[in-house]
């Protein structure tokens, strides 16, 4: 009876030291903290799960001070935070098309950046396949920072304080642009915007009101083929109606180069979409009702409109009366996630 | 009933361990091993490549005449193989080679196990995985200047330099070769083989072998697809004639001899 409890004992003790062991020479042991991305429970699974890349507290505030610091850009007159403003979710407020270095505007309205880690494809064109690179497009697009990811990790390795910054992340001798990415990733890929009245009414406890619930019935019927599910889109690409000839900016077939991709931009979120006008891939569209008015009334046709707007007998459309639009309105003003676009957490730490 | 939990435990324990000691050491007595190397030798037809000398003018196939700035491309997953056909995959075998530096137009491949080795074979450009992988170090950093950040995807090759004819861009001519996508007949990867002939590349773990490859920059512009600066001063995206230039630089390596 002792011998056998004592046996017992001693190989449960063995075993425990043993996969101690085990686990220290193969993995780094994961810590629990709240700089984790965390997955909301009506979430679906992420994209990218920061596999290579695991999530610390330093590792985020290195990637939120590159967010803010201006070094990203050649003449260090534009951060990512120039364009991206917490307060608006991270869209440019006030900007119809983002301004860049020397005074000059791209061709397109500011996204908005939160939940990307459950996207695989980013821009309103889907030009960038990974996550961990979507900092190289602003930085060295001539008309946004216009520098080149070599003189930014140059300027990076010459200063002391974000050298001892990135050896404390990634514990290496000199920094590459690898570190540079994973640690702007740390800090974007964790934004998660889930706590809308929406979100608390979906999670909680019901509390949408009669018209937003209404709203969300129409918005449901009209809207939710394109925003679709709790990321409020399925992330295609599709040409709704905002120009007959797109020669400004061709959108989706800037990539693929396929004449059927003309005028084709990625389908937004509508998260946080009362706060982050103006609208559409060129910023165009002043309000949500001026939105909505688009659909009821304002589609272009072409070749490769969507097929979804087609109410037969040449009428392109997303059919709705006046009282429908300020119900869907009222809905998508539910959509808005206070305690994100105030969370300190991710404003500009300079 | 004791005994079948003392005996479940020891069964537990004995596979943690067991499969503990496969990891940490899978292969106690390691076969020989060498390295070997490879020499791009740059040239242009018959003459070697100089850079940036404006008293060299090159002449392409339609006697526009040029000279070259800037030459630079992926090798990868190179693969050794023997006589019997049995193949060596040189793991994670990513190089980005620069014509206009000596130390960076060879490379230098290790671990690789004693034999005699007949052919090679590699690709010229980076396989798609890596290119939808994120962020990369080493040959693959994107601050390399080989990778689109508009449109994402490695620049496979990039032959750059100027031409009297290249009017289109200031006489400048810029061929940004890339594309991974089996879509729109948009894949630019190019499998490149190169037989050794009679020639035996030895490797042991005394020996350091040396493997000389010539690199024709010419056929970058010549066939099947002729690249006239005139016409076509830049190419700067997957597509068609990226594809076709591809397919004139599958033609530019030469076997040409092996120091053992």
């Amino acid at each position: 009876m002792k011998f056998y409890t004592l046996m017992v004992t001693m190989m449960v003790w063995l075993f425990a030291s043993f996969m101690i062991a085990c686990r220290k020479e193969n993995e780094e042991v994961p810590q629990a903290d709240s700089y984790r991305l965390e997955v909301p429970p009506h979430f679906p699974q992420p994209k990218y799960v920061f596999e290579n890349n695991t999530v610390s507290k330093a590792g985020f505030e290195l990637g939120r001070m590159l967010f803010y610091d201006p070094i990203l850009s050649l003449d260090s007159s534009t951060s990512c935070g120039s364009c991206h403003q917490n307060f608006v979710a991270f869209a440019h407020s006030g900007h119809v098309k983002s301004h860049g270095i020397d005074n000059q505007f791209t061709l397109r309205n500011s996204p908005v950046i939160f939940n990307l880690a459950w996207q695989s494809e980013f821009f309103f064109d889907g030009g960038v396949n990974h996550i961990e690179n979507i900092s190289t497009a602003p930085i060295t697009n001539s008309l946004e920072m216009d520098e080149t990811l070599a003189h930014v990790v140059y300027k990076l390795n010459r200063s002391s304080r974000y050298k001892l910054k990135f050896k404390n992340v990634f514990n290496k001798d000199s920094i590459d642009s690898q570190q540079l990415l994973r640690a702007m990733t740390q800090f974007i890929g964790t934004m998660v915007s889930a706590n809308s009245k929406y979100d608390k009414h979906l999670t909680k406890t019901p509390s949408l009101t009669e018209e937003e619930l209404e709203g969300l019935s129409l918005f449901t019927q009209k809207c939710a083929s394109c925003h679709s599910g709790n990321l409020f889109s399925d992330f295609s690409y599709r040409n709704n109606g905002l120009s007959a000839t797109f020669t400004n900016d061709t959108g989706r077939e800037h990539v693929t180069t396929l004449a059927s991709d003309l005028g084709k931009f990625k389908v937004p979120t509508l998260r946080n979409i009362a706060l982050s006008l103006p609208y559409m891939h060129d910023g165009s569209i002043k309000t949500l009702d001026d939105v909505l008015e688009h659909y009821r009334t304002g589609i272009v046709h072409s070749a490769t409109l969507d097929p979804l707007f087609d109410q037969g007998n040449g009428v392109y459309a997303i059919p709705m009366t006046d009282s429908e639009k300020q119900k869907i309105i009222a809905f998508l003003n539910t959509l808005t996630d206070h305690t994100f676009v105030t969370n300190p957490k991710f404003s500009d730490p300079f | 009933m004791k005994n079948l939990f003392a005996l479940s435990i020891i069964v537990f324990l004995s596979t943690t361990l067991f499969s503990c000691k496969k990891e940490a050491s899978e292969d106690p007595a390691p076969a020989e091993t060498g390295s070997v190397r490879v020499v791009f030798e740059h040239m242009v037809g018959s003459d070697v490549l100089e850079f940036n000398t404006a008293n060299t003018q090159y002449i392409n196939n339609v006697t526009e005449t040029f000279n070259v700035t800037t030459f630079k491309y992926y090798v990868s997953n190179v693969v050794l193989i023997k006589s019997n056909g049995n193949e060596y995959k040189v793991p994670e075998s990513y190089f980005l080679i620069d014509a206009s530096d000596e130390d960076a137009s060879l490379i230098t491949l290790n671990g690789i196990p004693a034999g005699n080795y007949t052919d090679m074979r590699f690709t010229l450009g980076v396989d798609s995985t890596r290119n939808v992988s994120g962020s990369q170090t080493g040959a693959l950093d994107q601050a390399n200047g080989m990778f689109w950040s508009w449109n994402n995807g490695y620049i496979f090759l990039k032959l750059e330099g100027t031409s009297p004819q290249a009017t289109g861009m200031g006489n400048d001519f810029m061929y940004h070769i890339g594309g991974f996508r089996n879509l729109n007949g948009t894949n630019a990867l190019q499998s490149i083989e190169a037989s050794f002939g009679s020639d035996v590349l030895r490797v042991t773990s005394a020996g350091s072998p040396q493997v000389h490859l010539s690199v024709d920059v010419s056929q970058v512009l010549k066939t099947p697809t002729p690249i006239y600066f005139s016409t076509t001063p830049m190419v700067h995206m997957p597509g068609a004639t990226a594809v076709g230039v591809s397919e004139n630089y599958a033609d530019m390596f030469t076997f040409e001899h092996i120091h053992n």
